[in-house]
């Protein structure tokens, strides 16, 4: 690790949002989920919660993966900074970046930068955790989801905007994504009338496995 | 649905890295590839394993990778696609096949060669191919061992013509049907193709400049042995082809472009056509098995949401008019689509592997053994039974076959939607077929003629499907594009449509294209009307086309 010099420290402005990031190198989104829950655990712990977590696809030369961002609205730098260091120190190569700070690999930065760039500016990004993320369980309406949770805008596949009593069914698993500033999230149509995630938690694998 | 071809984003999300900036003092030893991986301490070698994978290890490592495309032949020249003389008196022999077929040789399939074999002559299939998955037990084992079994099967059935082939995973994509015409070295080719350019034999899944490049030397492989009359024909055709994103608009350019003569094509429609039907009928997933989402390793990043789902059992590279297949047919250059079983485990059969099998040892499952209850989480249909592939041979041969795939004289049904299809281009004096290209003096009048028989005979769902509506696509020439991973031609639109409901005899169609000015293409399209909806690119450019399928509820007999 090659941490940067001239450390400068964010103040703890309690309501001004913070974002970090983070990248571990993660092969795919599904591993960041668990990191992001790791995290979401972690600092709520700290007392650190209205967390908003999204991943990106990054790379590196030919290496691709997700780099991870991590808001609080209402948080301690420092808390955020020393979760996710924990959190860095469980892998090899790293990078993390809160503001000014910078600590890892030196060809990590970018793609962290960016990442924290589209999260703040909420241009893309695949977001796990978001305010009311754990209410979306089970099935609800498309109404209930909207006023719920940070999900701006519910977007069928191939077709319109859903109307506002058709049911989603969750799968407990809702992964929306950011376009031009709104948290989207992308459903198509399903068995029973009943609207689903366009991202499934069980896709079916691929028939010769892959190295 | 039926398909034929005829004649004549969301943000970049790669932000490349710029490489490390090491630049003051002696090189770290991670760095310095004098240095053993073994001589590095954990961190170090964390660091330059990360490095390595990246293609950063190196000054200009990014650079030096892609192996050579230069031929070690004369390049094969384009196909001037089909001869443009006039259909043979008597007109084509329309043989009906499919080339994705798995068997007990495959990781996760079942059936003797055999089964597949009188399957689908039951279903009235004319020829077929076996194409086991590529691995490191069928490049040892499964590639040879199949090879009696096609053999024996050929004697058993004479009028199923059964090609060896296999299920190549395309470097750096997804998998791809290879198969040769038979002879002494059909699998002396096949094994030796497999072992040195299969993804998951070489170790070359990833998706890198350098896999992409090992890709196409397969193909250069294959069009050597040919030329070398190894063997006497060879073809490749992508499958599944927006399933995962992973084949990107630049790599299937890249294969056709190689060998034009060798990669023709790419499935259509996928096969694991029974997966969307409904619980507790069926498995109740995605029709085709198309429930993937944007894999961040190895996805196309500008694909949409909606190329990894299914239209009308459709895949979304030939469904959305004037989506990707229409941008490669609007370079002038041929590319063909199909329709095949991809059967591996049949709906509603009363059979499972044998016991005691052990495929990572022997290379194969045991035999079928019977079972009483039918298998309806199956996804798949026996081939010939629901999808087919028809091609317009001059003979009922193995080669003529191979000559009609690769003329273009192809189209496809679902469910037997039709009996049989005839277009033709005319002009002045000349037409030609499906496939064809036409050459005529500017303002010439262009005519498309179209003769469809309906179906006379029910479907093997017990059914007489009935053809509702014919749709004349008709896209511009624009020639070859400048970025190669464009997927979108805004020259293509639906022109006519036929509404043909209650028909049953033979229908002629004749649709004026005009005076010739500047090149064009025309294909055609056709439904049964039951799921019909505006296309991706909106109703001007496609009013009526398929819908994209219901998760869970996709009875593929009730959406033709």
């Amino acid at each position: 690790m090659i941490p940067t010099a001239g450390l400068a420290s964010v103040c703890g402005a309690h309501r001004s949002p913070l974002v970090a990031g983070l990248d571990l190198l993660t092969p795919s989104e599904r591993d960041a989920d668990h990191i992001a829950h790791h995290i979401t655990a972690t600092l709520a712990t700290c007392g650190v919660e209205h967390l908003t977590i999204a991943t990106h696809w990054a790379q590196v030369g030919h290496l691709r993966h997700i780099a991870m961002s991590i808001e609080t609205a209402v948080g301690d730098a420092d808390s955020v900074w020393a979760t996710l260091a924990d959190t860095a120190a469980m892998g090899a190569v790293t990078g993390l970046l809160l503001a000014d700070r910078y600590h890892g690999e030196p060809e990590l930065l970018h793609t962290l930068t960016a990442a924290v760039t589209a999260h703040t500016t909420r241009t893309s990004g695949r977001v796990v955790v978001y305010p009311g993320w754990s209410g979306l369980t089970g099935t609800l309406t498309v109404s209930e989801v909207l006023a719920c949770s940070a999900i701006d805008r519910i977007q069928v596949l191939a077709g319109s905007a859903p109307d506002s009593t058709a049911q989603l069914m969750t799968r407990d698993f809702v992964r929306p994504r950011w376009a031009d500033g709104r948290l989207v999230l992308h459903v198509q149509p399903a068995a029973g009338g009943v609207l689903v995630p366009f991202e499934t938690p069980t896709p079916t694998p691929c028939c010769a496995d892959h190295a | 649905m039926t398909h034929d071809h005829g004649h004549g984003a969301h943000e970049h999300r790669h932000p490349h890295s710029d490489g490390h900036t090491h630049d003051e003092g002696p090189l770290a030893p991670e760095l310095d590839v004098t240095v053993d991986d073994g001589d590095l301490d954990p961190t170090q070698l964390g660091r330059r394993t990360f490095l390595r994978a990246a293609g950063l290890l190196g000054a200009g490592a990014l650079t030096t990778s892609v192996l050579s495309t230069v031929a070690a032949h004369p390049v094969a020249a384009a196909p001037a696609a089909a001869s443009t003389g006039r259909s043979p008196r008597g007109g084509y022999k329309w043989l009906a096949g499919d080339h994705h077929i798995h068997t007990q040789y495959s990781p996760d399939a079942q059936y003797r060669v055999i089964d597949h074999v009188r399957h689908a002559n039951a279903y009235g299939l004319d020829w077929m191919v076996i194409t086991d998955q590529g691995g490191v037990q069928h490049s040892k084992i499964g590639v040879e061992k199949v090879n009696p079994d096609i053999v024996a099967a050929r004697g058993e059935v004479s009028d199923t013509l059964v090609f060896q082939g296999l299920e190549w995973n395309i470097p750096a994509a997804e998998h791809g049907t290879v198969f040769v015409h038979p002879g002494r070295n059909e699998v002396s080719v096949l094994k030796q193709f497999e072992n040195s350019y299969d993804g998951v034999v070489a170790g070359a899944t990833a998706n890198t400049p350098a896999n992409e490049a090992l890709a196409v030397t397969g193909l250069h492989f294959l069009s050597d042995a040919v030329h070398r009359r190894d063997v006497r024909d060879a073809l490749m055709l992508a499958n599944h082809p927006a399933r995962k994103g992973i084949d990107s608009p630049h790599e299937i350019r890249g294969w056709r472009d190689a060998e034009p003569s060798i990669a023709i094509g790419m499935e259509g429609a996928p096969g694991h056509q029974a997966a969307g039907i409904p619980v507790p009928y069926g498995l109740g997933s995605g029709r085709g098995f198309y429930d993937n989402s944007p894999d961040p390793a190895a996805s196309f990043a500008n694909y949409p949401l909606e190329a990894y789902r299914t239209f009308g059992g459709f895949d979304w590279m030939t469904a959305t008019v004037g989506g990707l297949w229409d941008s490669l047919l609007a370079e002038g250059k041929p590319w063909w689509i199909t329709a095949n079983s991809d059967s591996h485990q049949v709906w509603g059969d009363t059979s499972q592997r044998g016991p005691g099998s052990d495929f990572p040892t022997n290379g194969f499952f045991n035999d079928p053994v019977h079972i009483t209850a039918p298998q309806l989480t199956n996804g798949d249909f026996w081939p010939g039974f629901y999808s087919r592939t028809h091609v317009g041979a001059d003979n009922f041969s193995y080669a003529a076959v191979m000559n009609g795939l690769r003329a273009g004289r192809v189209w496809v049904d679902h469910g037997a939607l039709l009996e049989s299809l005839d277009v033709r281009l005319r002009a002045g004096g000349d037409e030609v077929p499906l496939g064809g290209v036409l050459t005529a003096r500017r303002g010439t009048a262009v005519t498309l003629t179209i003769r469809i028989q309906p179906a006379h005979l029910p479907n093997w769902s017990q059914f007489l499907p009935k053809l509702t509506h014919v749709d004349v696509i008709r896209g511009a020439v624009t020639g070859p594009v400048s970025d190669r991973d464009t997927f979108t031609t805004a020259g293509t639109r639906v022109v006519q449509t036929y509404d043909v409901s209650g028909r049953t005899d033979t229908i002629e169609l004749s649709y004026p294209l005009g005076a010739l000015d500047d090149g064009f293409y025309v294909r055609l399209r056709g439904s049964d009307g039951n799921r019909l909806a505006p296309g991706l690119g909106g109703a001007a450019v496609d009013p009526a086309g398929p819908v994209m399928d219901v998760v869970g509820d996709a009875d593929p007999w009730n959406d033709l």
